[in-house]
Order: C-alpha cells, then sequence, then structure tokens
C-alpha cells in the first residue's frame, strides 16, 4: 500500500525529471530519465514505478476516465490551470506512454493521485 | 471498333499511329482522350469484354514472399481490367508527395503537383467525381455534418471522395468499340516486340491470342498500359531479348515496387461529442460520397521525418476494441514476441469481453449489451511506403501458356518504415491530446502480428517502372517515355516515384491524360 502523502513526495521528483518514456514493461531498475536530469533515490525510483504500474492498471480498468480532466490545480504549472497545462506539455512533447496511452506528464500525476486514492 | 484476335488473319501486320497494350484505367482514359484527334489507335486487351478463368490465369505468379496478397486475384484481366473491382476511392497526392525529401531514401519525382493539377481536373472526369476542388476546406465548408477546426495544428484534414465506383470498361469502352477511329482487340495478349537498335525503337508488338492465333500491330508510338505489376514483367521480359535497352540501363524494371501498407496501430478515445467527428464519416454531399480523415501536415512530416500517413476513423464497439480478445488470437498464433506478460494481462482483465465473443461466436448468443456500444476509433491506416530497390517484381524460370517467365515478387515493410509508422502516431496522439480532441493508445503490443497477419494491402501497385531524370535511377522520364526508346512510353501507377497516402487511380489517370497531351502534341508537330 502506498499512502498519498509519499505520493506527493514522488510527484515532484517526477517533474524534476524529464521523463521521455516508461518502459513498456514496468520493471524495477528500468524507470528512464534523461541525463543531466537530477538522479532519484532507490526508494523513489521504486514507489514510481509502483505508482505507474498502479497507473496503467486505472488505465485498462477505466480508460473512460481519460474523458474526465482531475479536478486539481495544486499539481499544475505555474500557477496555469490543469487544461492548459496539460496543453502545454502535449505541446512541447512533455508525454509519457502508459500502457500505450500518450499522456501529459501533468495527466499522468493527476490520475496517478486519482488513481492511489482508490488503492 | 470492336475485334476479337482469334479472328484476326494469322501472321498479318496491323497498322496504327498509336497501340496502346491494355484496356484498364490509363489504357482506356489515352485512347478516349485521343479520339477526334485523328490519330489511328489501337487498344489490345488481353481478356474478353467479360471476366474468364482462362484468361485471369494469367496473372498467376510462381513466387510471392509470405505476406504478400497473391497477385493473381487483386487485379482482373479483362475489359475495364481491376477497376471492375475497385472501391473507387479518389485524392489527388500532396505537394510533398511529389518533392524529394531527404529522410526517405529515393524519394522524389521529376514533375510537380502544379505539373499535374490540370489533369487532375479532366481525371475527375473519368472517375466520376462530381465537381472537382481539391481543397479539403471547400467541402468541409459545403457539407452538412460537424467538422473539427485544426488550424494551425501538425495535423490536417484529407478527404477522399468515392467514384461510383466507375468501371471503366462499361461507362468509357462504348465510345472507343463504336469509334471508326479507335480498334479494340480483344482477346490479344502482347508477346515479344520487335526492336529497332539503329532508330531506339519499338518496330512492332508481336501479339498471340489464347486460342494461338498469332499477328502483329505496327505503330508509330506504343504505350504499356498493363498495370502495375505486369508493365514491369512486359518490359523485364523485352529488355532480356534486347540487352537491356528498354529503360532497364540501371537495373531499375521491376525494382521499387510499392503497396499501401494498412494497419490498425491506434485506438482514439474522443474527448468530443461523437457528432463533432460527422464529416469523417462518409457522407454525401451533390450526391457524392466524401469522407474526411487525418493525415499530418508538411511541416509536421519534414519536422519529425516521417512518410505520409492516412489516418481514417473507423468506429468501434467495446467488444471489437478488447485488447484481452485481440491478445487471446495473438497468444493462441504464437505471436505474443516480446509482448507475452502484457497479452496475458490484457487476457486477464479483459475476461468479461473474451467471454462475450466466446459466446457469440460458439452459440450465436450474447452476454452484455453494452459490448456494442460505441467506445472509440481505431485508424485504418494506409501508410507511405519508402521506394526500396530489394522490393521487386522478378521473372521466373516457369512459363505461362504463352511462353512468358511468371513473376516472383520480393516484398517487406522495411524496419525504418515501421519506426516512421509509430512516430507518426506519435505526433498525432500529441496533436489530439494538445487539442483536446482525444486521447490515443498505441497498440505496441500487436506490432508483431499488425505487421504479419493482420497486415492490410491497398492493393495498389507502384513504382516498379518508375519515373526519373536519368537511366540509372529510373524508367521512364517526365513524360513517361522509357529510356532508351524513341517511342515506348508506360501509363499506369507503376510509373509513381513515390507511392504517398492515398489510392493511386486518379492520379494514374491524370497522368495518362497529361500522357494524351504530349501524344497529341507530338504527331501535330509531326512527330
Amino acid at each position: 500500500m502506498i499512502s498519498r502523502r509519499s505520493t506527493i513526495g514522488w510527484l515532484s521528483g517526477l517533474f524534476a525529471l524529464k521523463v521521455t518514456g516508461v518502459n513498456a514493461a514496468g520493471k524495477p531498475g528500468a524507470f528512464p530519465h534523461s541525463t543531466g536530469s537530477p538522479a532519484l533515490s532507490e526508494s523513489q525510483v521504486v514507489l514510481a514505478e509502483a505508482c505507474l504500474a498502479t497507473l496503467k492498471k486505472e488505465v485498462r480498468r477505466h480508460p473512460m476516465a481519460l474523458k474526465t480532466t482531475p479536478d486539481s490545480s495544486r499539481l499544475t504549472r505555474g500557477g496555469a490551470g490543469v487544461g492548459k497545462a496539460i496543453e502545454a506539455d502535449y505541446r512541447s512533447g512533455r508525454t509519457l506512454e502508459v500502457d500505450g496511452w500518450i499522456l501529459s506528464e501533468t495527466e499522468v500525476a493527476l490520475f496517478i493521485e486519482n488513481g492511489l486514492r482508490r488503492v | 471498333m470492336h475485334s476479337i484476335a482469334k479472328d484476326i488473319a494469322a501472321k498479318s501486320s496491323l497498322d496504327f499511329d498509336v497501340c496502346i497494350m491494355g484496356g484498364g484505367a490509363a489504357g482506356i482514359t489515352i485512347a478516349h482522350e485521343l479520339l477526334g484527334s485523328g490519330i489511328k489507335v489501337c487498344v489490345l486487351e488481353s481478356g474478353d469484354l467479360e471476366f474468364s478463368d482462362a484468361t485471369q490465369a494469367f496473372y498467376e505468379a510462381q513466387e510471392v514472399k509470405k505476406g504478400f496478397p497473391d497477385p493473381h486475384w487483386s487485379r482482373l484481366r479483362y475489359w475495364g481490367g481491376s477497376t471492375n473491382h475497385w472501391e473507387g476511392n479518389c485524392s489527388p497526392l500532396s505537394d510533398s508527395d511529389f518533392q524529394y525529401r531527404d529522410y526517405i531514401p529515393n524519394s522524389g519525382w521529376p514533375i510537380g503537383r502544379d505539373d499535374l493539377d490540370p489533369f487532375y481536373r479532366r481525371a475527375n472526369v473519368y472517375c466520376e467525381l462530381g465537381e472537382y476542388n481539391p481543397d479539403p476546406a471547400y467541402w468541409q465548408a459545403r457539407s452538412h455534418k460537424a467538422t473539427l477546426d485544426l488550424s494551425g495544428a501538425q495535423l490536417q484534414t484529407g478527404i477522399v471522395k468515392s467514384s461510383s465506383p466507375t468501371r471503366f470498361g462499361e461507362v468509357w469502352g462504348p465510345a472507343l468499340t463504336s469509334s471508326e477511329d479507335v480498334t479494340v482487340i480483344t482477346g490479344a495478349n502482347a508477346k515479344t516486340v520487335a526492336f529497332d537498335k539503329k532508330t531506339d525503337s519499338v518496330a512492332t508488338v508481336d501479339i498471340q491470342s489464347l486460342e494461338g492465333n498469332q499477328f502483329s500491330i505496327r505503330a508509330k508510338k506504343f504505350i504499356l498500359c498493363m498495370g502495375g505489376i505486369e508493365n514491369a514483367r512486359m518490359l523485364r521480359f523485352w529488355n532480356e531479348q534486347n540487352e537491356d535497352r528498354l529503360g532497364n540501363q540501371g537495373d531499375c524494371v521491376g525494382r521499387y515496387f510499392m503497396d499501401h501498407p494498412i494497419v490498425e496501430g491506434a485506438f482514439f478515445l474522443p474527448l468530443r461529442p461523437r457528432e463533432e467527428f460527422g464529416f469523417y464519416k462518409p457522407h454525401k454531399i451533390d450526391g457524392q460520397a466524401v469522407a474526411g480523415f487525418w493525415e499530418l501536415s508538411p511541416e509536421a512530416l519534414a519536422a519529425h521525418e516521417i512518410s505520409n500517413i492516412r489516418l481514417p476513423f473507423v468506429p468501434v464497439s467495446k467488444l471489437y476494441a478488447s485488447d484481452g480478445v485481440s491478445s487471446l488470437h495473438i497468444l493462441k498464433d504464437g505471436e505474443a514476441g516480446g509482448h507475452l506478460w502484457r497479452h496475458l494481462r490484457n487476457v486477464i482483465t479483459d475476461l468479461d469481453m473474451i467471454a462475450e465473443s466466446g459466446m457469440r461466436r460458439k452459440f450465436g448468443r450474447e452476454i452484455f449489451s453494452d459490448a456494442d456500444e460505441f467506445s472509440g476509433y481505431v485508424f485504418d491506416t494506409m501508410l507511405e511506403q519508402t521506394p526500396d530497390p530489394v522490393n521487386r517484381i522478378r521473372l521466373t524460370s516457369d512459363l505461362d501458356a504463352l511462353g512468358i517467365p511468371k513473376i516472383a515478387i520480393d516484398w517487406r515493410v522495411s524496419d525504418a518504415d515501421k519506426e516512421r509508422t509509430w512516430k507518426a502516431y506519435e505526433v498525432m496522439a500529441r496533436e489530439a491530446g494538445r487539442l483536446g480532441l482525444g486521447r490515443v493508445r498505441l497498440l505496441r503490443e500487436r506490432e508483431g502480428r499488425m505487421w504479419q497477419s493482420q497486415l492490410g494491402f491497398g492493393h495498389h501497385h507502384m513504382g516498379t517502372t518508375r519515373m526519373g531524370q536519368n537511366p540509372g535511377h529510373s524508367v521512364v522520364d517526365a513524360n513517361t517515355k522509357v529510356f532508351g526508346t524513341r517511342n515506348l512510353y508506360v501509363a499506369g501507377s507503376s510509373v509513381f516515384a513515390t507511392g504517398g497516402h492515398v489510392p493511386p487511380t486518379l492520379t494514374l489517370v491524370a497522368l495518362a491524360v497529361r500522357l494524351s497531351d504530349h501524344i497529341k502534341q507530338q504527331f501535330g508537330e509531326g512527330l
């Protein structure tokens, strides 16, 4: 079980990274990040992978959830609204591939949070 | 006038100004364009006015690379050719299709879209497409269906207009068979040519009927219009007898063979009401079928170094879109590749749809009524294939009933083209996300199956006598005249240097109209 508090902690780490993709198999140690980014601690990597695995399950079980924009402003960039942050992600290529879905980093973060609420 | 090959006097020689070899879309168009010009034309058609198994058998190949559809049935060998079973979908090639792109080897035509524009308008008439306007925005404005605003995006809307579909033999043939200027000879198989090395000209073509009657045709100009595979087969055969003088100086005849691979590699979950995608569903404008599709803008193609790609929306139900059902088939067929665990997960998490599928198939009964509900779209994605000399039509040692070598087909989709496809999907997915239109799932775990057993084809045979600027890398020049000859031309999709992402018929008919003008001009100038 992963606590929501921990989630928020690693989310900030996630955004510090320039994440370019997610290993399809989601294997431990395979969490990708571009060179030059601050390294995650071992525990953060394990945590991030666990969260993404949860997200994959969520997306698979509830793909229609992608139809709704999560109601949250806490995780947006520079105070912009969620919609604008998501759009900016897509525009600049800040996207992740989660279970094949091409999603913005902000969306991923929000879905992880929402998904974990149900864990 | 209509003659039958078996009834023509044996060993006779008939004289014409122009001999068109092949009575399909290209051949019939050229003959029709030459009507009333005073030019005496002969059209040779191997088949009859109706289908026959005996003639169709000439299309049997000896060897076809696994995965490529047997060309015996993708073409039709009788009056009207393959227009007797085409779907009628027409779109012009785009500007960028004609251009040299340094990231696509062997790309670039010696002519541009501007050169072909006036002829597209005339080709539109032959394909019975109603009003001609190549601008998708025009049709979006005229449609009563809602459409999406993609202005400024890396995505844009393209359109396909559908012909009735026009059966060229039925629609345009009677004007030829009833004309005194044109002689249509059915049952006439072009077999060999007499090539005069002193004048670099084809003097005669020898004909043989299925029954064995032989005669010859003498003409000032000959035009090969037998289709994307057969043009290469015959030209290759004639080159074997003439020291590679007929456009094969660079060993290009038969090479650069292209089709339009069709894959379903992405699922689209719309975030907008389905009605807003109405323009992308086939509908009628002035009684003419029109449908929009997505494509990437020329800027996006260049920036991301992607081949052209056509993305038509196909609505699918929850059952059809089920990953579990798909994965079950993939596992059963041993095509999981490196995605075994993912497929197992798909099966486990999608047991309800698997049960539904099983019940429907085995017992014809339904469990979940919501399985038929709309779940999103897949893209029946038509891909531009990179011209590659290893993809080719070869001659084999096995001969058909006329003594002409049967063909072998080498064809594959390169890894680079596969990579470009995924890249195109990603660009499309990001744009769809940015515009808030929907979210896209790349069906990567289906990759093995996607490029093999589930690979679809346009059955558009292109590139085997490609157009270019020099005989080292191509077979015909910008006027589609065969390099090394003074009077032999090729018409049809075999002259395409690249295939684009749309069906080829409208373009090959436009090129045929253009060639007709060239021929008329030459006769007007006294050759």
